[in-house]
């Protein structure tokens, strides 16, 4: 990996209670949604995080602007450590930072125009007032590709590719050098699917932005990202270029899941070998010991059980996967109690 | 699909007309389709082109104070747009399940999930809370979440988008409907959960013959489980036919240029630089407007005939009209549709 | 990137649908119309709705110019004219000590109107702030103020109006106060699960994560948001407390003789109810026709300001 980093986890972790709510008095436990994360991310890359769903990628995305409280780890941002930011830090953070939400219909406040949304970052920061914003708005608008005068509007007058753009342009409004976009094509048409990732690309070129792009549509992330990091419980657990995580994964999870792709070719599709993944999905809330994904895995083995496998670069340059089959790497169980098992 | 049974779903010519302050909207405009048992017939399309509201007003959903829907619908014998309201609720459920659109509007976000699904299965079946809460969970299993006793007990924004997707996909299950309508389905779904859950309905088609109609952009989807696309246009079926046909050997200007935008695992990258992907320029038209002529007009790329700007192309059968399943295609154009020399023609 | 201007963006390549090819098309450019204009035109579609408030917007008009519109004074006796049935000079008859009706109901809407909206403004204000935090904050917040809540809620609500009116004494100001304070639960519980469904909108979180303060987002985000059950709650309310003024007044407890409430003089008509019906007859049909009205407008802004209706019927949604 090149270039100067820019958006930094070191073991990460979001955990939610769950149980012991109202007056049914579950056991109360804990959803390790996100569960000692490490990941890099590089100015003006993209990055895509594909996964299987519910697997934390929103709450990844979520963390990194510090949208849910994370409960163990650092985040570096530029170099600052924002899991302990104070008010004032988390705000010029958030401006820093955008997010673009996955359902263009659900991320649009139904009772503001276009304006109104677009132009809050500029005022709850004081970027612009008056006239200035009015223009700014209007520069936003262009820069996404819709027509300035339709700033009065409101979101049901828009078709999902308009509102998109819309979301789009609120998270550029701060000038933000990062931005996470949470499945921010999956609600759309494929016309326009390609209509918005041409535009992040465009944005991202001429922005200098770093994006993360999550999505389960791995094609869309293999033509929009530079690398590519693959979750699975919590965890990522295999991560390099693009082209060497599409083409040779080296994790089984990994090629489970582009086993399953689709194909919109009737005949290929047809003739497409899918692993079939048995055994129990696992839930977040009652992590396996050792690999994670050892109740599915084909090629469990006899280490697999009880050491949680590291990240170790396998295969192309920069490609890192968390697999016993490369070398026995990782923690063994044992050595943490009640099976929270970090990675060194 | 079995020949000679009589099919599940019979539409014909379905209009849907909704009333806006900005006039009549013709929403639909003379879909006619069959669902034969155990059949899967997918419905792609651009966005705002009736394929919602089209099934929607099959099962009765559309407000009748703006709604006017005219045509037959026969759903295992009984048409369903002349049903009376109390039965149409009866047959909603173990007639017609239906996955909607909107996995956040959908449920109930104050409610928990278990007490969603619980009502569901016990509003057309006769079983005990108890009886319903364990068919509830076995449910959730099936459509693959773990822990789903726990699952039960949980709000909807507790879920993940994928699994508030699930938990509405197993409450369209849970009555084994004999027509299931899945509209983006499985959308927010990775695609090992998206296998697993076609995988099951497959299941529930070749247990039950249940008949599919499946609303999807995602064309990888549809290239695996349809037996027959349609193709809607500004309220129109604009193409249908085999999936082999109509994927492999697209005709009409608009379905090519939709498979032309797909980005594609295998692609090739030009000096390092991966080219942007083609996209369909243009709006689609508003229903409250639509074009005199072909639909597609104002944004198609050929308009090679006369007649294009000012009369309606009908369905006309391509190739051979003697197979089970023509292919059928409305443009004036059929010259050239071969692929051959046309740039989105087709996929490799 | 941080501070400089923002690049011009590509010049829309032509044939290609990314840039300015996917800006509305024509027939989403039409002039904006503002959200309660819109609101205003789908009721005034609405027939019952409609008349409802005419009707309404008629009776407070007339409490505004009571005076001018009032044949008499409301207290003027005329001993000569007791108990006279409604005539041409008395359209609604003469009460006990020969006081024009019609002249008191005109003037009593004033006196019943008054304490109504000031109730349910009390309540209203107090009643949505409370469901607002507990609603947002939840947690201990939720339970703290729900709880409070509960306890009024437990109280029979006439008995707490009472309680409350023999504390403070009788009057109009004080039974608008007993009433306010008997309807806050009502709204904050209204207020509070409407706020549940909104808080874990997208669209706050979007609203959030680009730095918008709790304050911001409750007063840009959640409250209009959460309003619509609150402002059919309000006009509902309305009605409810016409009822209970004319209620208490009729116990004795509420507006104060001589000041012409109509509660108070279907009070005094109850005595007379054999002998000169229109006494009770009219004022009662005042307060049958505010209380109405005000749940007819409720019911026909439930219907308008649904947002699905409200897609449907503005023709947006996808
Ligand atoms: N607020 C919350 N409270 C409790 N659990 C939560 C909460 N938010 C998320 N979770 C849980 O955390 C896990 C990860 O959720 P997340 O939304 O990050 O998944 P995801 O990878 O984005 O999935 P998808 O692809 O379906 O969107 C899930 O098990 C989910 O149930
Ligand atoms: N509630 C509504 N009120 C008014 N018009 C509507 C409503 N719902 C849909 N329409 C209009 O009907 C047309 C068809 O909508 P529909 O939802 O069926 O599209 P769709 O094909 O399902 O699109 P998508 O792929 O985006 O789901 C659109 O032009 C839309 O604007
Ligand atoms: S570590 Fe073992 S269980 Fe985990 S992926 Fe590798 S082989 Fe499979
Ligand atoms: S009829 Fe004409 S305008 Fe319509 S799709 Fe065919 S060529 Fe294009
Ligand atoms: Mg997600
Ligand atoms: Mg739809």
């Amino acid at each position: 990996m090149s270039g100067d980093v820019l958006v930094s986890a070191r073991g990460l972790e979001v955990h939610f209670p769950i149980g012991g709510r109202g007056l049914r008095g579950k056991p109360a436990g804990v959803l390790r949604a996100v569960d000692g994360v490490d990941l890099d991310i590089v100015r003006g890359e993209t990055l895509g995080l594909v996964g299987e769903s519910g697997c934390g990628k929103s709450t990844l995305g979520n963390a990194l602007l510090r949208l849910v409280p994370t409960t163990g780890g650092s985040i570096m941002y530029d170099g600052t450590d924002i899991t302990s930011l104070d008010r004032r830090g988390l705000k010029e953070m958030r401006r820093r930072a955008g997010m673009v939400f996955q359902d263009p219909f659900a991320s649009l406040d139904p009772r503001r125009t276009v304006a109104q949304t677009v132009s809050e970052p500029l005022e709850v920061h004081g970027l612009r007032k008056g006239r200035d914003k009015a223009a700014r708005v209007a520069e936003l608008l262009e820069l996404v590709g819709l027509d300035a005068g339709v700033a009065g509007r409101y979101p049901h007058e828009f078709s999902g590719g308009q509102r998109q753009r819309v979301g789009i342009a609120r998270a550029l409004a701060g000038e933000p050098d990062f931005l996470v976009c949470d499945e921010a094509i999956a609600s759309l048409d494929v016309s326009v699917q390609a209509q918005v990732l041409n535009l992040l690309r465009r944005l991202q070129r001429q922005l200098g932005l770093t994006l993360l792009f999550i999505s389960h549509d791995l094609s869309a992330v293999r033509h929009i990202s530079d690398r590519i990091a693959v979750m699975y419980l919590g965890r990522v657990v295999e991560i390099g270029p693009a082209e060497a995580v599409g083409t040779d994964p080296q994790m089984p999870y990994t090629q489970a899941l582009l086993s399953a792709v689709p194909l919109p070719h009737p005949k290929l599709e047809r003739e497409r070998k899918r692993i079939v993944l048995t055994g129990d999905v696992p839930s977040p809330a009652a992590v396996p010991s050792g690999c994670r994904f050892r109740t599915r895995c084909p090629y469990v083995f006899e280490p697999c059980d009880d050491v949680d496998p590291a990240l170790q670069p396998v295969g192309a340059p920069g490609q890192q996967a968390a697999c016993h089959l490369h070398g026995v790497v990782g923690t063994p169980v044992s050595t943490t109690p009640d099976g929270v098992t970090t990675t060194p | 699909m079995t020949a000679g049974a009589p099919p599940v779903l019979e539409v014909e010519d379905l209009r849907v007309r909704l009333r806006t302050p900005r006039g009549p909207a013709d929403v639909v405009n003379g879909l006619s389709y069959t669902v034969g048992a155990g059949e899967t017939v997918a419905v792609v399309g651009e966005s705002g082109s009736g394929k919602s509201v089209s099934v929607l007003a099959l099962l009765g959903l559309l407000p009748a104070r703006v709604a006017t829907v005219t045509g037959r619908a026969v759903l295992q014998g009984e048409d369903l747009l002349t049903m009376k309201p109390e039965r149409l609720r009866q047959v909603r459920g173990p007639g017609a399940g239906m996955v909607f659109q909107d996995p956040m509007t959908s449920l109930n976000p104050v409610l928990t999930i278990g007490r969603q699904l619980v009502e569901g299965i016990r509003a057309h079946g006769d079983v005990d809370k108890a009886a319903a809460r364990r068919r509830a969970a076995e449910l959730l299993a099936e459509v693959g979440l773990p822990d789903p006793e726990g699952t039960l007990d949980r709000y909807p924004h507790e879920l993940s988008g994928g699994m508030r997707q699930r938990v509405i996909i197993a409450i369209a299950l849970s009555n084994s409907p004999a027509l299931l309508i899945a509209d983006e389905a499985t959308t927010a779904l990775d695609v090992t959960v998206q296998a697993q859950i076609i995988d099951l309905v497959e299941k529930l088609q070749a247990e039950r013959g249940t008949g599919v109609i499946w609303i999807t952009h995602d064309l990888g989807v549809v290239a695996g489980i349809a037996d027959r696309v349609l193709v809607m246009y500004g309220g129109r079926c604009v193409e249908d036919g085999t999936v082999d046909d109509v994927l492999e050997n697209p005709v009409h200007p608009y379905t090519r240029g939709l498979l032309g935008a797909l980005p594609d695992l295998a692609q090739p990258a030009v000096d390092g630089v991966v080219p942007d992907l083609a996209t369909v320029p243009g709006v689609p038209p508003a229903p409250t407007d639509l074009p005199k002529g072909c639909v597609f007009w104002p944004r198609c790329p050929v308009r090679g005939d006369a007649r294009c700007e000012t009369e309606q192309p009908p369905l006309a059968v391509i190739g051979s009209a003697d197979v089970a399943l023509p292919h059928r295609a409305a443009t004036w154009c059929l010259e050239g549709t071969s692929g051959a020399g046309s740039p989105e023609g087709g996929l490799r | 990137m941080t501070g400089q201007p923002l690049p011009p963006p590509d010049a829309p390549v032509a044939g290609q649908g990314d840039a300015k090819g996917t800006s509305p098309g024509p027939t989403t450019l039409r002039p904006v119309r503002p959200r309660w204009r819109e609101t205003l035109g789908l009721l005034a579609r609405n027939p019952t709705a409609a008349t409802a408030t005419l009707v309404l917007i008629g009776i407070i008009l007339m409490s505004v110019f009571d005076e001018t519109l009032a044949p008499q004074g409301p207290n003027e006796i005329d001993v000569a004219d007791r108990l006279q049935s409604p005539s041409w000079s008395h359209p609604f008859g003469t009460d006990d000590l020969g006081r024009d009706i019609l002249s008191r109901v005109i003037l009593g809407a004033g006196v019943s109107l008054r304490v109504g909206f000031l109730a349910v403004g009390i309540a209203l204000v107090i009643g949505t702030l409370i469901g607002l935090l507990a609603g947002f904050y939840g947690r201990w917040v939720d339970d703290v103020l729900m709880r409070i809540m509960d306890m009024f809620f437990a109280f029979p609500a006439v008995l707490l109006a009472i309680a409350i009116l023999a504390v403070r004494g009788p009057g109009s100001g004080n039974t608008a106060l007993a009433i306010g304070i008997v309807y806050i639960p009502i709204f904050a519980r209204v207020t509070r699960a409407s706020v549940l469904g909104v808080r874990e909108e997208v669209y706050v979180r979007a609203s959030r994560s680009v730095g918008a303060s709790d304050l911001r987002l409750l007063t840009r985000h959640v409250l209009p948001n959460a309003a619509p059950p609150i402002i059919v709650q309000t006009s509902i309310s309305l009605a409810f407390a016409v009822l209970a003024e004319a209620a208490l007044s009729f116990l004795g407890l509420g507006t104060q003789p001589p000041s012409p409430s109509w509660g108070l003089m279907l009070a005094e008509g109850r005595g007379f109810i054999d002998l000169a019906w229109w006494l009770a007859f009219f004022p009662g049909m005042a307060i049958f026709l505010t209380v109405l009205c005000f749940n007819l407008l409720g019911d026909g802004l439930r219907d308008v300001l649904d947002p699905k209706q409200r897609t449907l019927m503005a023709g947006g949604g996808r």
